[in-house]
């Protein structure tokens, strides 16, 4: 894969440069720029747990809103620095997905996605009855006016992501994953402890998830359940992640870019219900058409296009 | 009428291992179809425009199998998963757009009478929800077991490839199935605009109740459906009563999760099935 690996390092270097634009851009683009970083960093995150681990999550969203309300619960109870408060979000999102991982990991196909659908609904009713959370009204958290550091802590999440995926893509840990996926009978009679390697998966998933959510709350300042944990989240990361290419290293961060790209054009400020119609029509064109994503494409340009493949392929998987 | 709801969300996902996520999408059509034959010149009782609703919400869901769905039906459960989903933001926005989101309601002569049993009173609107969900649910059941058709379908969902071997058109059955699914729907579309308000995204609520119906009655399992709605019912109450009516969701979704860890293959089910 050297195509690929160039294209990684290629985005990685942009991506790290992209930190000296704030200076130069008006308040609306470093805003739109921060939530692409944002989404893509959910996306990098999915895609270790649905992507390279083959368990499609529809519940990573309890983390972006556990992180988030960890970090509000922090900063505004008991007066600790972001820092610090990020920290711990991050802890308790991991924790908490290697909690609930134990048991719901065991589980495969539709009922591990059931499960974590139910944990993420679940989740939301169940932060909504609290008080110390102040239940449905939500809570707030001090203001920040400078909007750069926003981008710069959301620019530098995605990059330790990306960073990461690329480490486990090539550790045992990732081939594990993958030998999981791909058959987890056989992986197990491999010597791979395919419990562990999933709840850490998944662990490691919630964790940069957690932080996302986290640096959401300080930027958003107010927060409450319907908005961070919106499963629109959830079906955002894995729509981004299967456009971009699941279990690829960069694929994600592609995704979201394109997606985050086409919204800004029809005009993301106003989610007008023609935007979704659109959106709902991407999502059917790329589950058909591009069930491997764009990633073959990005790394053999149009040589990966193959029509006699293409209807092979569809001939396969309808009746 | 959690059953209702549940019954063809259960059937498509039993027979064709597909999670319909646009099934509230279709009883939302359902509704709609009864409101405009409600509103319309026939001023149709919607109890009357079930068949009419049905047969609407089966040729959609026909052709929706036929032309999208199948395609990508053998591929991973993710891919359906998010196809259905595709189509059920599509369509609910699609009503939004032609429709508008105002709330909508059918008001009926025999809305506000009910039945005095004793102490209790219950709705006549209830009681013929329920008749019909049941009457429903048994013809469903009769027409699995006994009908030619219906046991092609049967034998599709044990094995593709020995069903057509066998002779059965396995596109066919798969697009008659989900438009059974939709049918079911529709049906339920009716009965929920007399009790429920109308509105593009009211589709949304039916599809968590009846992922959780199908799971405690059994997937695919009809009678195990209506089983599974009347249980669903009967907790979603008692975890009002005991944790107050904020943990409503909370105790319902608890229970889902507690069933899919301890018994997968349903409340009435048995682990060979």
């Amino acid at each position: 894969m050297q195509a690929g690996g160039r294209l990684v390092v290629g985005i990685v270097i942009v991506l790290a440069l992209s930190a000296l634009l704030p200076p130069h851009l008006n308040g609306n683009w470093v805003h739109v720029l921060t939530l692409f970083f944002m989404m893509s960093s959910l996306a990098q995150a999915w895609n270790l747990i649905g992507g390279f681990t083959g368990y499609a999550s529809f519940g990573n969203v309890t983390f972006f809103g556990t992180g988030a309300y960890a970090c509000a619960y922090a900063m505004d109870a008991m007066r600790w620095p972001f820092w610090t408060a990020a920290l711990f979000a991050v802890v308790v999102a991991a924790a908490l997905a290697a909690l609930l991982g134990w048991p719901i990991l065991r589980l495969r196909g539709h009922y591990f996605a059931i499960a974590t659908l139910s944990i993420a609904v679940g989740m939301q009713a169940l932060v909504a009855q609290q008080e110390p959370f102040g239940k449905g009204s939500g809570m707030t958290l001090p203001i920040n006016p400078n909007f750069h550091f926003f981008y710069w802590v959301m620019l530098g999440i995605l990059i330790v992501s990306i960073l990461l995926t690329a480490f486990i893509a090539r550790s045992r840990f990732g081939y594990a994953l993958v030998a999981i996926r791909e058959n987890e009978e056989a992986a197990a009679v491999l010597g791979i402890n395919a419990a562990r390697a999933k709840v850490a998966a998944w662990a490691i998933s919630a964790a940069i998830t957690g932080a996302a959510g986290a640096t959401f709350a300080y930027w958003n300042t107010f927060i409450d359940p319907p908005t961070v944990f919106d499963l629109n989240y959830n079906v955002l990361m894995i729509i981004m992640t299967l456009l971009g290419g699941a279990g690829t290293i960069v694929g994600p961060t592609i995704g979201s870019f394109i997606l985050s790209a086409i919204g800004e054009y029809l005009g993301a400020q106003s989610i007008s219900p023609w935007h979704t119609v659109v959106l709902g029509a991407i999502i059917v064109f790329i589950v058909i058409l591009l069930p491997r994503g764009l990633m073959p494409y990005l790394t053999g340009g149009l040589r990966a296009f193959n029509l006699g493949a293409l209807r092979a392929q569809l001939r396969a998987s309808r009746v | 009428m959690y059953a209702a709801a549940a019954v063809g969300f259960s059937l498509v996902w039993g027979i064709m291992n597909v999670i319909n996520i646009a099934h509230g999408t279709f009883i939302m059509l359902g509704a709609y179809t009864s409101y405009w034959l409600f509103v319309g010149p026939l001023h149709l009782d919607p109890f009357l425009s079930i068949p009419l609703s049905m047969l609407v919400m089966f040729a959609i869901a026909y052709v929706i199998q036929r032309f999208i769905i199948n395609q990508v039906i053998r591929a991973p459960m993710l891919a359906t998963f998010l196809l259905t989903f595709a189509l059920s933001i599509m369509i609910a926005n699609l009503a939004q757009i032609f429709w508008s989101s105002d709330v909508r309601s059918i008001t009926t002569a025999y809305s506000g009478s009910s039945l005095a049993v004793g102490g209790l009173t219950i709705p006549w609107v209830r009681l013929w929800t329920l008749l019909v969900a049941v009457a429903l649910t048994l013809g469903l059941q009769t027409f699995m077991t006994r009908s030619k058709i219906g046991r092609a379908i049967r034998a599709t969902s044990m094995d593709v490839d020995a069903a057509r071997l066998s002779g059965v058109g396995v596109a066919g059955i798969y697009a008659l199935t989900f438009g059974i699914g939709g049918a079911l729907a529709g049906a339920a579309g009716a009965l929920a605009s007399v009790s429920y308000a109308i509105t593009p995204t009211m589709g949304d609520a039916f599809v968590v109740r009846a992922f959780i119906v199908s799971v405690l009655g059994g997937l695919g399992n009809v009678t195990g459906a209506l089983v599974g709605g009347l249980v669903y019912g009967v907790i979603e109450s008692f975890g009002a009563l005991f944790f107050g009516e904020g943990y409503k969701d909370v105790v319902a979704l608890a229970v889902l999760l507690l069933v899919i860890l301890f018994r997968p293959y349903g409340l009435v089910g048995r682990a060979t099935a």
